[in-house]
């Protein structure tokens, strides 16, 4: 009972079966937990205006689809596996695609704004990571973003695990050129 | 074995492949150990995997930035409540083990008893004095509950960090004094529950102060920040609790708050002494003067004289303060309450004045007549129980007794969040569930209040 008045000191596991029982509070905390490194994986994935909005939809559908978690599996792969299927069905939807291009092209112009005014190596990084195939970026941003494991990266992406690693390593290539 | 520099793909070393999964931590420990010993002799595949470091530190470094609103509340309101158990009939009851209901029956027992209990201290009785009834929640229970969740949730900084609780991260440095000073309140930080709290809260403090003198950042709103710092930290240095540094700090502070001052004599949200003032924020700027001059400062006089000769022209006929000049909102009662509890602290300190005791006067009947329906606002609630404390009318002991009541039913019963308060108000989404807890917290604590 003592660890229970320490929400931090619960796993994402305890919580999301706390959630499961229908506990309000144990679901905010793991909102909470998680909210950060979700948006920033949209945006990392090149989503902008949206990515608060797609984090919403994620945990609403983490919360729909909350019976079928199993504890046997790493919460995070749930969660991302859900944020990748958010961010798939929102490309698809017509108008968000437009939305999408148009904030491609926007951050695109401020890139190079930014570029041209010699600003900080963050732009490089972005541009750098924006050159590569979707494919591998997911990987990357996975790994190096949200600290999932390949074989973690491999049940999110439902791709074999040796996949991962070849396209890691593609990617670590492509970014070493860029960033050279 | 090749040699190859890494720009070049072929021929390559069929190891080469693994510098990656290396890299990124991902061979188990035979791998690595394999991976290591033939690195130490192929300098193709020790470069690459170096390398290839490099890129991920990179990476890292150029992370975007980690920013996001609080989403629980909007999440929230798109799953029907139908999809969460009643939190109230769960199994994990904390204090009494009973439902829902025989919990509001202890409430209102409580109630009737803390009334007598507030009866009987107008005749002399030990403050803390606590009923006999065990089983219903005791106010220094609630008490120790909440400081027991604020403990839990303190930093390895020391801070407090809305930004983990609902709030804004701009206003950590306030949070973190509000935190503070809900330990220091409770016995005169002298529970267990503060031993580690204060020092490392103080700390922390004394670690945001700017080159200005000013605590927390230098964003808008920065005088919140900065009153409600140098209040908790003059209370821990008044009760011996704040590291040897403290006082030249405060000093500083001090002297920031006077440059702050206004020509009018109040206080704004912002650096320029051209910014309008505001009840709210003057009152947390006032409260450090009379603290610092209590302890013999004797040049935060002059401030708090102008800074009370400003609030006085904030009330109107009736005893009703304004929020930027009299009569300018029609929510009265809160901005009444600061203004009644500032013209208290400050009595005895400043030269006495009549009309500022009947304005107090007449301030709390204001505040002890005004309703307390719907949604608890903390902030508002925190210095009408402020004022309230100050006196020992009858009438304004029901009022607080009342408010407490409503406080200890609403603590959250919730296992993972036991002790604190749900953040349920217009400020909320800038201090969240610190800003509640604290606020609730100091609210059922006698002081400030009766304390001379
Ligand atoms: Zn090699």
């Amino acid at each position: 009972m003592s660890t229970l008045h320490d929400p931090d000191a619960l796993s994402d596991t305890e919580l999301m079966r706390l959630a499961q029982q229908g506990r309000k509070s144990a679901f905010e905390h793991l909102i909470r937990r998680h909210q950060r490194p979700l948006v920033n994986f949209f945006r990392s994935m090149g989503v902008y205006n949206d990515a608060e909005d797609m984090a919403q939809d994620t945990f609403v559908r983490l919360f729909k689809y909350r019976k079928r978690y199993k504890p046997t599996a790493k919460f995070t792969t749930f969660l991302y596996l859900m944020a990748r299927q958010v961010r798939i069905d929102a490309l698809r939807s017509r108008k968000r695609r437009a939305a999408f291009e148009k904030e491609l092209a926007d951050a695109q112009r401020m890139e190079d704004e930014a570029v041209h005014a010699g600003c900080d190596k963050r732009p490089d990084v972005e541009r750098a990571l924006r050159a590569l195939s979707t494919a591998m970026r997911e990987v990357v941003v996975l790994n190096v973003y949200q600290g999932l494991k390949y074989e973690e990266i491999a049940l999110v992406l439902n791709i074999p695990l040796g996949t991962v690693k070849s396209r890691m390593f593609q990617a670590l290539k492509r970014l070493r050129a860029a960033l050279e | 074995m090749k040699t190859t520099a890494h720009r070049t793909d072929a021929p390559e070393c069929a190891w080469r492949a693994k510098a990656a999964d290396a890299a990124c931590d991902a061979l188990d420990e035979t791998e690595k150990a394999a991976f290591d010993t033939h690195a130490r002799q192929c300098s193709d595949c020790r470069e690459t995997a170096e390398s290839f470091r490099n890129v991920i530190q990179k990476l890292r470094d150029g992370m975007p930035a980690a920013s996001c609103r609080d989403l629980p509340p909007d999440i929230m309101r798109r799953i029907p409540d139908s999809g969460w158990t009643p939190e109230t009939s769960d199994a994990g009851r904390r204090r009494l083990g009973f439902p829902a209901f025989a919990l509001r029956a202890a409430a209102l027992v409580l109630a009737a008893l803390a009334g007598a209990v507030l009866l009987t201290l107008r005749f002399g009785t030990k403050p803390d004095a606590v009923g006999p009834v065990a089983a219903a929640p005791s106010r220094a229970n609630v008490i120790r509950d909440a400081l027991q969740w604020l403990a839990s949730v303190q930093e390895d900084s020391g801070a407090w960090a809305p930004q983990s609780w609902g709030g804004r991260q701009v206003y950590e440095t306030a949070l973190t004094g509000m935190a503070l000073l809900t330990f220091l309140r409770h016995e005169d930080g002298q529970h267990p529950s503060a031993a580690n709290a204060v020092p490392g809260g103080a700390a922390y403090l004394l670690t945001r102060q700017r080159a200005d003198g000013g605590y927390g950042p230098a964003a808008s709103g920065h005088m919140y920040n900065h009153g409600i710092a140098t209040v908790a930290l003059l209370e821990a240095y008044r009760q011996g609790l704040a590291p040897a540094d403290a006082e030249a700090s405060l000093k500083t502070a001090l002297a920031f708050i006077r440059e702050q001052q206004s020509h009018t004599g109040g206080w704004g949200y912002d650096t320029h002494p051209m910014s309008r003032p505001n009840t709210s924020i003057s009152v947390w700027q006032m409260e450090a003067l009379a603290l610092g001059l209590a302890l013999g400062w004797t040049e935060a006089g002059e401030p708090l004289e102008r800074g009370l000769a400003w609030l006085a022209t904030m009330a109107n006929e009736q005893g009703q303060f304004g929020y930027r000049q009299a009569d300018d909102t029609a929510d009265h009662a809160a901005l009444t309450a600061m203004g009644a509890y500032c013209l208290f602290k400050a009595a005895g300190k400043t030269p006495d004045d009549p009309a500022g005791r009947a304005l107090v006067r007449r301030a709390l009947h204001r505040v002890a007549t005004e309703s307390e329906e719907g949604n608890l606002d903390y902030y508002r609630s925190y210095f009408i129980a402020s004022a309230l404390k100050t006196s020992a009318e009858p009438e304004h002991r029901q009022s607080l007794t009342r408010l407490r009541s409503r406080l200890t039913r609403e603590q959250s019963q919730d296992p993972l969040l036991a002790g604190s308060w749900n953040p349920a108000d217009q400020w909320s989404a800038v201090g969240g569930r610190l800003y509640a807890t604290t606020l609730a917290a100091m609210m059922l604590e006698n002081r400030p209040g009766m304390d001379p």
